[in-house]
């Protein structure tokens, strides 16, 4: 292999590996604090997509139709934690799994009956059409602004985390709820907050991927997998080992795709069972 | 207990047994197969129950086991010539087999992992069974058709498959009535106490595990020997989903329910899904709301109801 295809593929791996980044994200963010494994996250990232697209659309403008329906899928998610998740919790953590897994048909059946069963393709707008030339070899654009809001998100997300009070509050809580609890601060509504962003991180890689394989009915369940595959292997409840494993599925799908094709659906697989079976706690999980 | 006592007691489940005895006599072709599909998916329901309403773990994979059951059998029986009965202990031998790789890789952390871990593998083994790699012997998307016929007519495949469903309903009630049972469920309410008394709480779910999966195995290799024929979609994620919507809907922790969860998802996919479209949409909401407020299922309404009435006379 010439040097100049490895860093295309390594560079294409890399872009999987922000988009794998970006879905995962908000199910790893919503875990860690409220250790509710959201299995509507997928359908939410379905939502993301068909209604950021709809939007770009309806108001012909690319960045608003971004906006509006990721802060839109967060408002989902916020009222499915503030009317529904709110009763379960205490309880058996079974109820919550259920839960968010009958939404998923919920989501699912309302995306077909607003925008029909078909696959649609996605017209990229004209500023993200055509490659420019890295290291000899062509190179999409749509990758490299996949690159910048990859690094966008990660940016904000790092800054709320790390330089706010709220997200002070978040850390705490991931750490030990009942303390945060104990020092007079709602904790519930620091959740609803949570699962906004969940679901607003949802919204973006929804949209992202629309650009990147279309619009199906069936995107969602398709995520979900890969989302759960990522946060298994990175550790369950660890943010940055969903952020690792995200990477290593990228490159593990770029270049077992350009070894051996027929293996590329199996790649993600490969590596969860890789991983478990070395350490099965995932990369970063607690013991 | 007298014989009029014991006619009194189980006199509804009687009357629902002969009933569904005498039902091939005057019924059509078409119900008789609908009702075949609802008594071994009954079976698949109560497999599934005992790991989600009795041992308390959420498998999001249970098709896996329906479906190697499924093509184990389908497999022996048309490239190996063996009979659908000599292909049962071999179904049992692998069903249980990846019950235990599963469990030892995954129960020993919290059960989440377990539910995630199905869930994935249950994809893997679909996308395993439509590969172009294993095309000639699974017939990818297509399946495998033309199995050998078990019994010779329609109304003996019905009989074998209504007891089939009786056998499995008595064999999980003994289960669940036996200290096995009693501890699986001291470890749904509280695996701390349990590991405190000296239960191994691995071990027991490993069990429930194994004993789940060989079930769902020979429900998928029924199946298989009703339709004559295996499809991937025995290993995919509609068929778990099936599974979860029957257990849930009629009520998980109780026998009965799967089963009467089993013939009412099947029933409306049969009648309601050519009429509404989005009838999935209803039972999603139908779905979210009984986890919510019914959690012991659809059939609780009827408990409710019946317990009153007798309730009323016993006092």
């Amino acid at each position: 292999m010439t040097s100049q295809l490895f860093v295309n593929i390594l560079l294409s791996a890399l872009s999987l590996g922000v988009i794998y980044f970006l879905l995962s994200s908000g199910f790893a963010l919503v875990f860690s604090l409220l250790r509710v494994s959201n299995f509507s996250h997928g359908s939410l990232i379905m939502w993301g997509a068909y209604l950021g697209i709809y939007l770009v659309k309806a108001l012909s403008s690319f960045s608003l139709g971004l906006i509006i329906s990721a802060v839109m899928i967060g408002i989902i998610l916020a009222l499915v934690e503030f009317f529904l998740f709110r009763r379960l919790y205490g309880g058996n953590p079974l109820f919550e799994l259920l839960l968010t897994f009958g939404l998923i048909y919920i989501l699912d059946e309302a995306v077909k009956l607003v925008w029909g069963a078909a696959i649609i393709t996605v017209d990229k707008p004209s500023f993200l059409q055509g490659t420019v030339m890295i290291y000899g070899e062509p190179f999409a654009i749509l990758r490299l602004y996949i690159f910048g809001l990859g690094a966008f998100v990660c940016a904000g997300l790092y800054f709320l985390l790390n330089k706010t009070k709220l997200g002070l509050i978040i850390t705490a809580g991931i750490e030990n709820k009942e303390m945060v609890r104990a020092l007079g601060i709602n904790i519930n509504r620091v959740f609803t907050f949570v699962c906004w962003l969940g679901g607003f991180l949802a919204g973006i890689a929804g949209f992202v991927l629309a650009y990147f394989n279309g619009l199906s009915p069936e995107m969602g369940t398709n995520q979900l997998l890969n989302v759960l595959v990522i946060v298994v292997v990175g550790g369950l409840g660890s943010f940055m080992g969903a952020a690792i494993a995200a990477v290593i599925m990228g490159l593990a799908e770029a270049f077992i795709g350009f070894y051996l094709p027929e293996l590329a659906v199996l790649s993600s697989f490969i590596v969860m069972f890789i991983v478990l079976s070395i350490k099965p706690s995932g990369l970063l999980g607690e013991e | 207990m007298s014989i009029n006592r014991y006619l009194q007691k189980y006199r509804s489940a009687l009357i629902l047994i002969i009933i569904l005895i005498l039902l091939p006599l005057f019924s059509s072709e078409y119900i008789k197969v609908v009702a075949m599909q609802i008594f071994i998916f009954g079976v698949f329901a109560i497999s599934y129950d005992i790991l989600l309403g009795y041992t308390g773990i959420a498998s999001f994979g249970h098709a896996i086991f329906f479906g190697t059951g499924a093509y184990v059998s389908a497999l022996m029986m048309l490239k190996a010539g063996f009979s659908f009965w000599a292909t049962i202990p071999f179904v049992v031998v692998s069903c249980a087999g990846i019950g235990l790789v599963i469990g030892l890789l995954t129960l020993r952390f919290a059960t989440i992992y377990f539910t995630i871990v199905t869930l994935a593998l249950g994809q893997f083994c679909y996308f395993l069974l439509t590969n172009a790699l294993t095309y000639q012997y699974t017939g990818g998307d297509d399946g495998l058709h033309g199995l050998p016929m078990v019994l010779q007519t329609k109304n003996q495949m019905y009989y074998l498959a209504l007891a089939f469903l009786l056998a499995a309903f008595f064999i999980a009630k003994k289960i669940i009535s036996s200290p096995l049972g009693k501890t699986l469920v001291a470890i749904r309410e509280n695996e701390f106490r349990a590991k405190m008394i000296g239960y191994n709480v691995l071990n027991y779910r490993l069990i429930a595990l194994v004993i789940s999966g060989i079930m769902a195995g020979l429900a998928g290799s029924f199946n298989a020997a009703m339709l004559r024929s295996v499809f991937p979609g025995f290993m995919g994620a509609s068929t778990t989903i099936d599974v979860i919507l029957m257990t849930i809907l009629g009520g998980m922790g109780s026998l009965l329910g799967p089963v009467a969860g089993a013939a009412l998802v099947i029933i409306c996919q049969q009648y309601l899904s050519s009429y509404f479209e989005w009838w999935l949409l209803i039972f999603g909401v139908i779905f979210v709301l009984v986890v919510l407020f019914l959690p012991q299922g659809l059939i609780s309404i009827v408990y409710r109801f019946r317990k009153k009435n007798t309730s009323g006379g016993l006092n």
